[in-house]
């Protein structure tokens, strides 16, 4: 179930495991600079040659980058590009209709979400509405407040990772309230220093399904490992369970948002 | 992918416009996963460039303007131009982005309405105030999709203006969600405190339609500052009014909620 395999299925892509293994090298990742490749490599949920209703196969990469071989750079990103336009194809998570979710992001990446190309809000309105729904001062109408502030922003900008809840009553158990502890679980590796964190719970408006995120879903993001769950940042362990679904609202909030300390 | 700091001018524009439009090689870099978008990498660009990078960087960047402006971009893409425009705060592209407003050629397009209103509110976050008939006059063409717009432009010059137009701007529910929206934003902007909102919005709130008023009503609620009713109609007692109808000597009395019932005007207030 590899890319060696892939090869051996089709004379053509021949030789290009070893460019695409090289092009996804990442030195900075010091645990294991081809992290990347070997998650493509080993993910179980993607096989070897095109199956319907399965996520694409390894080999429909390779034929897809075969054209390029001969620029390692442009072999990547062509690489990376098929992974954009394969997001969402892995096992549907049960009952996600009845569940709910909880997820961490920077308050950035909320930001860029909210300022879509239909809003006539400047990056600095954005910004300071949601500011303003999250240091909103403790009350009962705290998350209300949210709700109706952020009811028809969109909470990211591409699909979001979450992972699902235990206790809803208290839904920001599994993660803690604390920042670094939360980016550990989640494996957040992409989040910088210093970039503040929050974090939230939601349900999935009708009609939108979650799904077991594949390497696809993960492209170039070294701290990533299949298996349907979360891999901490300070220690080889697995964390939560994960799913990737469509982005939500703010009126899917079940609770309020908050600033990871 | 070759560093665009080694770019020539012509392959650094090719390189942004892809980047910006999420074409081929140049955009798949993007990180997803940190919801980065595509005017980020050339914002950090930009932000760092010095000497001949930054010249060469804002000719590129007016350059796409001026294309996108003869032959429209899709909206997305056009948002992201003039996001990395305003994130920069790419001053320099102020005047080609108001020769845009002005002329409205953005408008020809099958989308331009949308582009329109990316210009305009790029325009007002690079600083630009443009004018009050300016402002009045871009109403009929963004205005019913984007009342906030027309809101921020008019508050720009005067808050009085802006609030004296709400009525017809906050149209229904929605339209005043958006202008709120702008509240904090505001408040920050031209340091205002929640009190000087309250009075403003006091003072235009019978005018509003009752979806509008209510959605203004329960924003002041949920920051715990609700919009008190301004009682300028005075009931005398029916005692004082005996007196003054027989010719006794009138006293003023206190207003007695007990003894009169609210009026219509009231009761939209509570």
């Amino acid at each position: 179930m590899s890319f060696q395999e892939a090869e051996a299925a089709e004379a053509s892509v021949v030789g290009l495991a070893a460019l695409l293994r090289e092009s996804f090298s990442e030195p900075a990742y010091v645990g294991n600079p081809y992290q990347v490749y070997d998650n493509m490599d080993t993910d179980p949920l993607i096989g070897v040659v095109p199956v319907a209703g399965q996520p694409a196969s390894r080999l429909e990469l390779l034929m897809g980058i075969a054209p390029h071989r001969a620029d390692q750079d442009v072999l990547r990103a062509e690489a990376l590009i098929f992974c954009r336009s394969h997001l969402q194809e892995g096992p549907p998570f049960p009952d996600a209709a009845n569940t709910t979710f909880g997820r961490a992001c920077s308050f950035e990446a909320m930001v860029k979400g909210m300022a879509d190309s239909d809003s006539a809000a400047a990056l600095s309105d954005a910004r300071a509405l949601l500011r303003d729904a999250i240091d909103a001062p403790p009350s009962p109408l705290r998350f209300t407040r949210q709700r109706s502030d952020l009811g028809d922003k969109n909470l990211s900008r591409y699909q979001m990772w979450s992972f699902p809840v235990a206790a809803p009553a208290n839904p920001l158990a599994e993660i803690g309230p604390a920042r670094q502890e939360a980016l550990n679980i989640l494996g957040l590796g992409c989040i910088a220093l210093g970039e503040e964190v929050i974090g939230f719970v939601h349900r999935l408006p009708a009609g939108t399904e979650a799904y077991r995120p594949t390497a696809w879903d993960a492209g170039f993001f070294p701290w990533w490992r299949s298996g349907g769950r979360t891999f901490r940042l300070d220690r080889d362990e697995y964390g939560l369970r994960e799913v990737v679904h469509d982005r939500i609202r703010g009126e899917h909030l079940v609770a309020s948002i908050d600033t990871l300390a | 992918m070759k560093d665009p700091r080694n770019m020539t001018t012509g392959e650094l524009k090719n390189w942004l416009a892809d980047r910006l439009r999420m074409r081929g090689p140049a955009s798949a870099d993007l990180d997803l996963r940190r919801d980065e978008a595509p005017y980020e990498r050339p914002l950090q660009l930009w932000k760092t460039a010095e000497g001949d990078f930054h010249q060469e960087f804002l000719r590129a960047v007016l350059a796409l303007v001026e294309e996108a402006a003869a032959e429209p971009w899709e909206p997305e893409s056009f948002d992201q131009l003039v996001r990395l425009i305003e994130a920069g705060r790419i001053g320099e592209a102020t005047n080609a982005l108001e020769a845009l407003a002005h002329s409205r050629r953005l408008l020809a397009s099958e989308q331009g309405v949308q582009l329109h209103m990316q210009a305009l509110r790029t325009l007002l976050a690079l600083g630009w105030a443009g004018s009050l008939e300016f402002w009045q006059a871009q109403r009929a063409v963004v205005g019913a999709r984007w009342p906030g717009l027309i809101f921020k432009g008019l508050a720009r010059h005067s808050l009085d203006s802006a609030f004296a137009q709400l009525p017809s701007l906050a149209v229904d529910a929605k339209a005043m969600r958006q202008i709120l929206d702008l509240f904090p934003g505001l408040m920050r902007d031209q340091k205002l405190t929640l009190s000087t909102l309250q009075d403003l919005s006091r003072s235009v709130i019978i005018h509003l339609s009752p979806d509008s008023a209510k959605f203004l009503r329960e924003w002041f609620v949920l920051r715990d500052a609700p919009l008190l009713a301004a009682i300028n109609i005075v009931h005398i007692s029916l005692k004082a009014a005996l007196a003054h109808e027989l010719g006794d000597e009138f006293v003023a009395r206190t207003y007695d909620a007990a003894l009169v019932g609210p009026t219509e005007r009231q009761l939209q207030y509570a």
